[in-house]
């Protein structure tokens, strides 16, 4: 193919990562990430925007490879406080946080931290994979998704919601709209109207989503666990040495199938410019759910949509990083910090990027691959740590809880507003989770919410419903009544199958 | 008018509290100009249509006539404890303005264990002390996060 690079040049790429020197500073990115993934509320975003001017000192490659591991880390670090205390570590961590907390009450904490860190490195290895190989041709289709492609993404995430409700469709829905509404809150996007604000200018752009999240996940689940005595169930038992957690990824292997589909979600979503993690990880567990032969036992602890959760959240960073180096188009926060840490060093990320600096990016590139090699035995360390809180008496763990909780909600804006927020919407997850109400419906709403209202208004005004004729569109728009067909077309067909 | 059928007070929570966020909602924007209030109004018609659906289907049952009668003495217990985890971060988030981060986590922390039946005094010193010196130390000191603080004799705690 015209274009692309020799194998020469993808070797030199690999051998300049080799070099001790980026070796060094990507196993401290994989640290920091570590760390900064497991505090709630404070994301690798934040991090990397704060050693943005120390990237002058170390240079473009040290600097994005520190970045691309950090980055790389935090997505799975994210996974441990979502696990092992129902607090997600960052925002795309949420679906985490329904089975994987629940596995922990069940007292299979260590069999999902084992399972989570193997769809974590199957998922990044994928998508690290996707980003080598696609990289220079893929990008370029980034750019044909328009204001009428990113609401039909929006629609088919919406569609996650329908196989999200719980025991019941109408109060599923109920959880979606009013997630939505919650999401009209602050400024109009065109106009800059703010809409109900109630007088609080900490709402003029919308209810912040990390309290939310906070919120409705870690301090709602303190009001049950204030009942009982530790985080694993009477009559559980809790794990000790490394045999759970290898169980769990010996385990999360059966699931194969889910894992490079989950993984490929997220490629595909982190790809796509101004989505995000925190969208894809929804979309690949309402998949799961609905490719599930067992959708019934999801949010009870299933494997199945924790590996959906976690091998998707690790397929982001490669999906990512692909516009950001082929068209200076960040897909996330974090890319766009990445992109601005080169730019800060003189080199432009672009369509010319690849020309000019080939085995730089390969290297780039690579850095992904080893960064998730170095998650399986890193991570592995660090869970059979970690795993030790669910030991300590919920006496002295719900005060910590809570204490985190509010400190992440106050650490991303920094305003005292926030950790009132964390503690309203706690009492609004309980309410809600208390009366079957979905509240991950209501999440993924609130999260989606102002993306379809823009791109919704957008695509009206370029080309009316004629935009939504574009071929991209259709094709989301098909996948999107598929993804609601297809689980009643195959429990026929199982059905007829038995019969 | 219900006929045989009750109200189920629990199950009217959630559709209550919709109810009114959203007559807050309209309050706050009757006078907005009409463009920016398309979609919230579109929204507010499916949420409306929906909030009818469960009240019908939830909050309005068919009386069966195994009704409880309310009995504070057995729910007394159950709500002290939750209600320690509403107030107390109420209360914390009421003083640290005054006390700085860390004496407020602190007392937070040992009060909190206290009432949820921590025992030992020295324990909780140690616990709460120990979690609110790695908090400082990450967020104040490392990371600078403006969180309140005390000045005591020229030293921000």
């Amino acid at each position: 193919m015209a274009g692309m690079p020799g194998i020469d040049v993808i070797a030199s790429g690999i051998g300049l990562l080799m070099d001790p020197h980026h070796l060094m500073w990507l196993g401290l990115g994989m640290l920091a990430g570590l760390v900064v993934g497991g505090i709630p509320g404070f994301n690798d975003t934040n991090f990397l925007a704060m050693m943005l001017p120390f990237s002058v000192y170390l240079g473009p490659m040290d600097a994005v490879v520190f970045m691309m591991a950090c980055f790389c880390s935090s997505q799975a670090a994210g996974s441990l406080p979502a696990i092992l205390l129902n607090i997600p570590g960052t925002p795309s961590n949420a679906p985490t946080c329904l089975e994987g907390f629940r596995m922990t009450r069940q007292g299979r904490a260590g069999q999902a931290l084992g399972i989570s860190i193997m769809s974590s490195t199957v998922g990044g290895l994928l998508s690290a994979v996707f980003a080598l190989v696609l990289t220079p041709i893929v990008g370029v289709y980034a750019l044909s998704f328009g204001p009428a492609e990113m609401f039909m993404m929006a629609v088919f995430g919406m569609t996650a919601v329908g196989s999200l409700t719980g025991k019941s469709v109408t109060k599923g829905l109920f959880s979606s709209a009013l997630g939505l509404f919650a999401a009209c809150v602050g400024a109009e996007f065109q106009l800059g109207y703010t809409r109900a604000a109630f007088g609080f200018y900490e709402l003029f752009e919308g209810f912040p989503l990390i309290p939310v999240l906070l919120g409705v996940f870690g301090f709602a689940e303190l009001f049950s666990l204030v009942h009982q005595d530790s985080l694993v169930e009477d009559g559980r038992q809790r794990f000790t040495g490394y045999k759970p957690i290898l169980e769990g990824m010996r385990e999360s292997l059966k699931y194969w199938g889910n894992m490079l589909r989950s993984g490929f979600i997220g490629v595909i979503v982190g790809l796509i410019p101004g989505t995000g993690a925190a969208i894809a990880t929804w979309v690949s567990y309402g998949q799961a759910k609905q490719w599930s032969k067992t959708p019934e036992k999801f949010g009870e602890g299933h494997i199945e949509g924790l590996v959906a959760a976690d091998a998707c959240n690790n397929g982001v960073p490669g999906g990512a990083i692909i516009p950001t180096v082929t068209l200076g188009i960040p897909g996330s926060g974090t890319t766009l910090v990445i992109m601005a840490a080169l730019m800060i060093n003189g080199v432009t990320p672009g369509p010319s990027f690849f020309g000019e600096y080939a085995v730089e990016a390969y290297a780039i590139l690579f850095s992904l691959v080893v960064a998730n090699l170095l998650l399986l035995p890193i991570g592995l360390g660090v869970s059979r740590i970690a795993a030790q809180v669910t030991s300590v008496p919920n006496r002295y763990l719900v005060p910590i809880i809570a204490l985190f909780c509010l400190v992440g909600g106050f650490a991303w804006r920094q305003m005292i507003f926030d950790m009132y927020l964390v503690v309203i919407f706690g009492v609004i997850g309980a309410i809600l989770t208390r009366y079957g109400y979905s509240v991950p419906a209501f999440l993924l709403a609130l999260l989606l919410g102002p993306l379809a209202e823009r791109n919704l208004s957008w695509a009206l005004q370029i080309d009316g419903v004629a935009s939504f004729r574009r071929p991209i569109a259709l094709v989301i728009l098909i996948a999107t009544a598929g993804v609601l067909l297809l689980p009643v077309i195959l429990k026929k067909m199982v059905r007829r199958g038995r019969e | 008018m219900l006929g045989n059928r009750r109200v189920n007070w629990g199950e009217a929570v959630v559709p209550g509290l919709a109810l009114c966020f959203a007559m807050a909602y309209l309050y706050q924007t009757w006078d907005g100009p009409p463009g920016a209030l398309y979609w919230p109004m579109g929204v507010a018609g499916v949420l409306a249509v929906l909030w009818i659906m469960v009240i019908v289907m939830f909050v309005v049952e068919r009386n069966n006539g195994d009704k409880e009668g309310f009995d504070w003495a057995a729910v007394k217990p159950k709500i002290a404890r939750p209600a320690m985890i509403l107030l107390g971060p109420a209360a914390y988030l009421a003083v640290i303005p005054f006390t700085g981060f860390s004496i407020g986590s602190f007392l937070f922390l040992l009060l909190l264990f206290r009432g949820l039946g921590g025992r030992s005094w020295v324990v909780g010193i140690a616990v709460g002390a120990g979690v609110t010196l790695f908090l400082h130390v990450t967020l104040i000191v490392l990371m600078n996060l403006s969180l309140p603080r005390l000045s005591i004799g020229g030293l921000a705690i």
